[in-house]
């Protein structure tokens, strides 16, 4: 069992962006299951949302409390120390900023108890250069392709096609093309 | 069998329900949307719009609009579906009782969420609770794969009991959370839900006048409502067979397991000799089997789940076969009876003929129930102390 939470505002595609990995784990034959957790039901309030890998079905429908990864879709998150809850020595990060590592290190103190590994991405500035923000999910997912092991980039690639199937060529193209450089450009 | 993931598509709850409605083919959709349910009708409207499906989509002015639209498309003879949670269930109220005192078959959804106040949108079961005694069958599902089979279930039951049917599925746990289902064929889906319907000289009919719902003097009242209660306890075999035939015809079943202690009305899980257990409805149930396959790993004394999937009509005998030796019970409610017993214990206690339990509340209005609460609702439950315990 792998088990990922996601820690955004609403409006960002926090939901998305769980579900999209649903699809890319089962594309590579994993049962997935993903949950989101709304607060009020307004943009700019916070969300979780949450993602399961495993063997056999997924039964359990707690809410992800000892998560594997942490996925912070927003760098303004990284100070708050609720996002934390329930980690192990083995939980990973992996935030959305334009800062390394090491700077976000000093910058928000606490992530000195993520001792596993502490990724960043800058999500946002690749999906602006690909001409949308909205992609900045589909970066993401490409990063998460290559840093969880669950699935590969082909998998978050076909779970693009499934999650946009009836869209224009284009957009897809663009959104695997995201996927690709989430891949490539992930800081540790 | 094990139905492999490669037959299996990803889908939320809501949208698995709007599958098996697409399948099941009615003539009307009537509803008002709702949170958590309004997914489902959207998908339905959508696919309507389209052209994709025969039926009329009906964009009602309010739930109780929308229960007396289906309930009027019953009257005609037409198969008709509606769905709704909480407040929206609370407005159909009137015209729910008046659908199982007449007969009159339709499947409604219930995404279950809590009822104000306060106003709370999450998942609990207190909107099914209100409706327990008004004539309606109740199905109550795990899974979205089980909230799917439940629906097409629910179709044919309906047609062939003449009875509404109403399908539960816990709000946001269910229809907001993807997993992997196993969608069937369309000619599968057609070749189960073709039947006779029950002949019912009920259906009104220019060419043949006649009244439906009309008065009942006091001493033709009470065998009515007499025949109603026989009529739904006499309903178990019926919905026992259906579920095997639906299994049987329709390849989800390896996804659900059914067998002896997997039946139309309950799922029995753990070992057969384990002297306690837990009693529940709905989605939670996967918490637990998960928690109790840790818990049964590390004890000489393993603990089962029983899993009620039909709650009216309740399958008293089956309960007190398999219950009646079990030293330790509890009864986990998400829902109140405020000021008395809660519901799901209260049903199950007079179903035991004074079998002492525990009674447990949790999850009200969303509150997370983790693996870790279950190791408590087990202790609870081998104390013996009647409670209501909240987790």
């Amino acid at each position: 069992m792998l088990e990922l939470r996601f820690h955004g505002f609403g409006g960002q595609g926090v939901v998305t962006v769980a579900e999209l990995t649903g699809l890319a784990g089962h594309n590579a034959g994993i049962w997935s299951q993903t949950m989101p957790y709304f607060g009020p039901e307004r943009s700019g309030t916070p969300v979780e949302a949450y993602a399961r890998f495993s063997d056999s079905r997924c039964r359990s429908r707690e809410r992800i409390i000892n998560p594997d990864w942490l996925i912070i879709l927003s760098e303004k998150l990284l100070a708050n120390p609720d996002i934390l809850r329930g980690i192990k020595k083995t939980t990973k990060l992996l935030a959305v900023s334009s800062n390394e590592p090491a700077i976000l290190i000093k910058k928000y103190p606490q992530l000195k108890k993520i001792t596993a590994g502490l990724f960043s991405l800058d999500a946002d500035i690749w999906a602006k250069h690909l001409g949308n923000t909205l992609m900045s999910n589909t970066v993401i997912l490409g990063a998460l392709s290559k840093l969880t092991g669950v699935f590969g980039q082909a998998n978050a690639v076909t779970a693009i096609e499934n999650k946009l199937a009836g869209k224009n060529k284009t957009i897809i193209d663009l959104n695997k093309q995201a996927v690709h450089l989430g891949y490539e450009n992930i800081h540790r | 069998m094990k139905t492999s993931i490669a037959k299996t598509i990803m889908l939320d709850g809501s949208r698995a329900v709007a599958e098996a409605v697409r399948l099941a083919e009615p003539s009307l959709v009537a509803a008002y949307p709702i949170t958590p349910q309004t997914h489902i009708v959207e998908t339905l409207s959508r696919w309507q719009a389209a052209g994709q499906t025969n039926y009329e989509y009906v964009r009602a002015d309010s739930e109780s609009a929308a229960a007396a639209m289906v309930l009027g498309a019953a009257a005609m003879g037409e198969v008709a579906y509606t769905a709704t949670s909480s407040q929206g269930l609370l407005h159909m109220v009137e015209t729910l009782y008046n659908a199982g005192g007449l007969e009159l078959p339709f499947v409604m959804t219930l995404a279950n969420r809590s009822v104000s106040a306060p106003i709370n949108i999450w998942n609990d079961l207190s909107d099914a609770m209100a409706i327990r005694d008004t004539g309606l069958i109740m199905l109550f599902a795990e899974s979205n794969q089980e909230a799917l089979d439940q629906h097409i279930i629910a179709f044919r039951l309906a047609k062939e009991l003449s009875q509404p049917v109403v399908v539960n599925l816990d709000g946001f746990l269910l229809t907001h959370t993807s997993e992997a289902v196993c969608v069937p064929s369309a000619k599968l889906v057609k070749d189960f839900l073709q039947v006779n319907r029950t002949k019912h000289n009920q259906h009104l009919d220019t060419a043949h006048p006649n009244t439906i719902g009309h008065l009942f003097m006091p001493e033709d009242f009470q065998s009515r409502r007499q025949n109603l209660q026989r009529k739904l306890v006499g309903a178990l075999p019926i919905i026992e067979h259906i579920y095997q035939d639906y299994y049987k015809k329709i390849d989800t079943a390896g996804l659900t397991n059914y067998t002896t202690t997997n039946t139309g009305h309950l799922e029995y899980y753990g070992p057969q000799h384990a002297n306690t257990v837990l009693i529940t409805l709905g989605s939670i149930a996967g918490t637990i089997k998960d928690a109790l396959d840790d818990f049964n790993k590390k004890t000489k004394k393993p603990v089962a789940l029983l899993r009620l999937k039909t709650l009216r009509p309740l399958p008293i005998s089956n309960l007190q076969t398999i219950l009646k030796h079990k030293k330790y019970l509890a009864v986990l409610d998400r829902a109140l009876s405020v000021g008395a017993c809660p519901p799901l214990a209260a049903d199950i206690a007079a179903a035991l003929n004074g079998q002492s339990l525990v009674s447990l509340v949790g999850g009200l209005g969303g509150k997370d129930i983790e693996r870790s609460d279950i190791s408590t609702m087990i202790k609870l439950a081998r104390a013996g102390k009647y409670g209501p315990h909240f987790i």
